[in-house]
């Protein structure tokens, strides 16, 4: 993992261009540096640059975004334009990810445990299950 | 079209602030284009013209192209785009640049109604006038609200009467003139120059007979001073806003002998400020 900078020049062709392809987890910085227009989407299709489908970027200002890894960040533009580009690795932004999960697995767990205790009345002990009628004793009779 | 030296596209690449369309004008009719977007426009400080048209797209506008007038000390501000990729809806169809044209009228071709050229009237000079834009790439500091004073200068005049120089000088948009001229022929015989000086305002040309085309522009012309400077001395005329808003400044030159003698000089000053 390695933060990478560097400008890079838009294209004039009005097609969408791939920026950027997350690897691993990553927090993106733009700049704008000049006129424009230039848009920034998630989304293959981003055609037309003012239709709305991406997000237009502000001359002189940083946008910031943080990507998973897998996640791609789109450009288009019908100019040439400047965009100054910081991409800086998230340390353990995976293992965050994963223990993100385990924790919302013991929550998930707990609430169903607490969801169980409060069904039942307090100071009474819980039934006995009923038993299925294939595992019920023979009556006495019977040897 | 004129062959334009500068780009736009380069100025991006070059990491440039700001675009600046710095030439010669070769006609009135001269198209330019910038091919990126820009967050503003102003007339730059070495234009000898005031006023220029620039077309954009807009879709809303008739034809999805729109037009503003851009002049001294009236700057643009806000983002005009540069879609490359879209086209203006003509049968050209051509990539939605911005395109800039001259809003006054130029005739590089233009002499004075007493130009003689049987007598050997001549042009002594004729400064072709610059198109000076500067077009801002991102959010401009500040905007230069006039031109620069522009100075002309011709040393070593002489004249060979009857044939007179000329000197025609663009004054577009100008509130200010402060002409000197210093007569060093004193040798003898002695030479005195008359100077002419006249105001020239082009008007659309009428169209030729049968035809759809428009004819050269024409010129009305108003005389400003008439100045007899004697040898050995020294004559300044100062015109200022009360005298007329002008396109063209022309200076005849006329001697009173037919010898050459190159020892006069002639200085025009030209300011946006009065």
């Amino acid at each position: 993992m390695h933060t990478d900078i560097f400008t890079y020049f838009t294209k004039t062709t009005g097609l969408t261009e791939l920026l950027y392809s997350a690897e691993t987890w990553v927090q993106v910085t733009l700049e704008l540096e000049t006129a424009g227009p230039v848009a920034i989407g998630t989304r293959q299709g981003l055609a037309p640059v003012l239709s709305g489908r991406g997000v237009l970027l502000t001359t002189g200002e940083d946008e910031k975004w943080i990507l998973p890894r897998g996640d791609r960040l789109f450009v288009i533009s019908e100019s040439i334009n400047r965009v100054k580009v910081s991409i800086q690795p998230i340390a353990y932004g995976e293992k965050f990810d994963l223990i993100a999960q385990i924790r919302d697995g013991i929550n998930g767990t707990i609430r169903a445990i607490a969801g169980l205790r409060k069904k039942t009345p307090d100071k009474i002990a819980p039934a006995e299950p009923p038993c299925p009628p294939a595992l019920a004793p023979p009556p006495f009779w019977r040897k | 079209m004129l062959l334009q030296t500068r780009q736009a596209s380069n100025a991006v690449l070059n990491s440039q602030e700001f675009f600046r369309l710095f030439q010669q004008l070769e006609s009135g009719g001269d198209i330019y284009e910038i091919d990126t977007s820009v967050k503003a426009l102003c007339v730059g400080p070495q234009s000898d013209l005031a006023n220029y048209d620039v077309f954009f797209i807009d879709t809303q506008a008739d034809d999805a192209i729109d037009k503003l007038a851009l002049s001294v000390g009236n700057p643009t501000i806000g983002r005009l785009d540069a879609l490359l990729a879209t086209q203006f809806p003509t049968t050209d169809d051509l990539p939605a640049r911005i395109l800039v044209t001259p809003r006054d009228l130029v005739d590089n071709t233009f002499v004075p109604s007493s130009f003689n050229s049987v007598e050997g009237d001549f042009i002594a000079a004729r400064p072709l006038p610059r198109i000076d834009l500067f077009a801002y790439l991102s959010d401009p500091a500040g905007l230069a609200p006039l031109r620069d004073d522009r100075l002309y200068s011709f040393p070593f005049i002489s004249t060979a009467s009857p044939a007179d120089p000329f000197y025609i000088l663009p004054y577009y948009g100008r509130r200010y003139c402060h002409i000197v001229f210093c007569n060093y022929a004193d040798t003898a015989p002695a030479q005195t120059y008359t100077l002419t000086v006249l105001g020239i305002n082009l008007s659309p040309g009428t169209q030729s007979s049968g035809g759809q085309t428009p004819g050269a522009p024409r010129a009305c012309e108003t005389p400003l001073a008439t100045i007899v400077v004697a040898a050995g001395a020294t004559q300044e005329a100062v015109f200022t806003l009360n005298d007329g808003l002008f396109d063209l400044i022309t200076i005849q030159i006329e001697g009173t002998f037919g010898t050459l003698d190159p020892d006069s000089s002639l200085r025009v000053t030209v300011s946006d400020r009065t």
